[in-house]
């Protein structure tokens, strides 16, 4: 069976965060995952996670300024410092939530450096997180994002971002598979899953166009769950902006199957 | 809904090649379309679309080279001639038999030239075969065809398609969509179909992956319906897919759509 994550940074937004962990569990979620934890205190989140018996799946390494246009700052050659105090404030945060998988939001292109030192730049900052995270049971995910939403995203389709985590070849950095910003970039969906399923270490959904509930675009769902409850044993997170209101669009968790066995 | 009509090439095989025009008509089809008449005699095919009151909708051109039996005459810089030979056959059964437009064919990349001498020629066959059609009201159809099933296709996203129709710049020159082969290449299909929904003058359908009947893979092509009607595209579309079991059974996402 399928196991489902709220994203709580586009799920329950009609209630502050801290309350949205208890209304996930609520409508059946007993993961939680979203962008960042690090405006709150750790022990607040983990009282949340505690009191709705709720796993923390996933959350972004710290990514820059939101506000400004940031998607990210590993890329970059003039931020590696604020990376890496980033790795280290993620670390302290999934010690204490238990959550066994941190995103990296590689970063726009500025223009201000050529690819290849963007490309290597890359490839440092995620050895150094990798090794600050070995022997601690936590994956290492790079999400490719479209770039219809996040032009000049540097990592915009699988292909790139398979070649990141071979040339990296350690075995807890992986890709995350986002299956809206891949259908945005690519098409394909089910193929080039099961070409890369080795590598994929989470999933993330919404449908496309709009980035709503599954059931509101061009994929048919219904097929993509029942192929990942037979092939694929990892969470999928539920990260679409509802088209109304969080609760009366859940019924596409039924309606598409996506818990059948 | 659309207007949808059946690929009896791929359909209905259950079924000698003449005798398809008969069951497309059974399941409720108005049009039919089908790469390959050219075994069947021109009169004969008319006999058929007369008695079962069937509109053919396309055809493709008879684009294989003789030599190396592949589908890629447009692109051979050395076989002008025999381009325009099948040029002529292909607009003669395509105007008997009262198509909208005819598949021009693209094919694979021949070996032994290089890519610009490649696209030149292509440009010039479709140019003239555009051109030619245009005198019978036939439009002249480009489809770019996904590279997992038929690798080194010349011609393989929708932004290629377009480029070539801007070289070709003739107005009877236009995008045969094939939703199945685009969802493969480049996915994002709501919107791109949106987008170019001006320069196509088809579209074919089959779900992906196993180009099986919608339903079967991983298109919401509900969505997609409702999105051709949305922006009131007129023309056909072909349903092109290989049936999963039993052709009439294949029908059942379409009942309520013819």
């Amino acid at each position: 069976m399928n196991k489902l994550a709220a994203n709580l940074s586009m799920l329950f937004t009609e209630d502050d965060f801290l309350k949205r962990f208890k209304l996930a569990s609520y409508n059946g979620f007993s993961g939680i995952e979203y962008l960042f934890p690090y405006e709150f205190k750790k022990e607040d989140i983990k009282n949340e996670l505690d009191s709705n018996n709720l796993k923390q799946i996933l959350f972004d390494f710290p990514a820059g300024d939101f506000s400004k246009g940031d998607r990210g700052i590993a890329i970059f050659p003039d931020r590696k410092s604020e990376f890496r105090e980033g790795v280290h404030k993620a670390i302290e945060y999934a010690d204490y939530l238990n959550c066994q998988r941190l995103t990296v939001l590689v970063g726009i292109d500025n223009g201000k450096f050529s690819k290849s030192e963007l490309h290597d730049t890359l490839i440092e900052n995620l050895h150094y997180a990798a090794e600050h995270l070995k022997n601690k049971n936590i994956n290492i995910l790079v999400e490719a994002l479209n770039t219809i939403d996040a032009p000049n995203y540097f990592v915009s389709n699988t292909d790139y971002c398979k070649k990141i985590i071979k040339e990296i070849d350690i075995d807890y950095v992986k890709i995350q598979y986002d299956i809206y910003h891949m259908q945005i970039m690519e098409g394909d969906i089910l193929r080039t899953f099961e070409n890369n399923k080795d590598l994929i270490g989470h999933i993330q959904i919404a449908d496309n166009p709009g980035r709503n509930e599954p059931g509101t675009g061009e994929l048919n769902y219904k097929k993509i769950f029942s192929y990942l409850s037979k092939n694929y044993d990892g969470w999928i997170g539920c990260e679409y902006s509802p088209k109304k209101s969080t609760l009366e669009g859940l019924i596409w968790i039924n309606e598409n199957g996506a818990l059948d066995a | 809904m659309p207007n949808f009509e059946a690929n009896i090439q791929f359909m209905y095989n259950e079924f000698a090649l003449i005798d398809r025009y008969e069951q497309a008509a059974k399941s409720g089809f108005k049009g039919v379309e089908l790469q390959s008449p050219y075994s069947l005699e021109i009169d004969q095919i008319k006999e058929k679309l007369e008695k079962y009151d069937l509109q053919h909708v396309i055809i493709n051109l008879p684009v294989t080279d003789p030599d190396t039996n592949l589908g890629n005459l447009a692109l051979r810089p050395d076989r002008k001639d025999l381009f325009l030979e099948r040029l002529n056959l292909g607009i003669d059964y395509a105007s008997s038999l009262g198509c909208i437009g005819i598949n021009t064919g693209i094919g694979t990349k021949p070996e032994g030239f290089s890519n610009e001498e490649i696209y030149d020629t292509l440009i010039e066959n479709q140019t003239i075969a555009s051109k030619k059609l245009s005198e019978k009201n036939i439009k002249a159809l480009i489809e770019p065809i996904n590279t997992v099933d038929q690798p080194g296709f010349f011609i393989n996203t929708s932004q290629q398609g377009i480029n070539l129709l801007e070289k070709i710049n003739d107005s009877n020159a236009f995008l045969l969509y094939d939703v199945y082969h685009m969802q493969i290449m480049e996915g994002d299909l709501v919107r791109k179909i949106s987008k170019l929904i001006d320069k196509i003058g088809h579209i074919q359908i089959a779900d992906n992956p196993g180009r099986n009947e919608p339903g079967t893979g991983e298109i919401n092509y509900t969505r997609i319906f409702d999105l051709l009607d949305d922006i009131d595209y007129k023309g056909w579309v072909g349903c092109e897919y290989r049936p999963l079991k039993d052709t009439h059974d294949s029908l059942s996402w379409i009942k309520n759509l013819l």
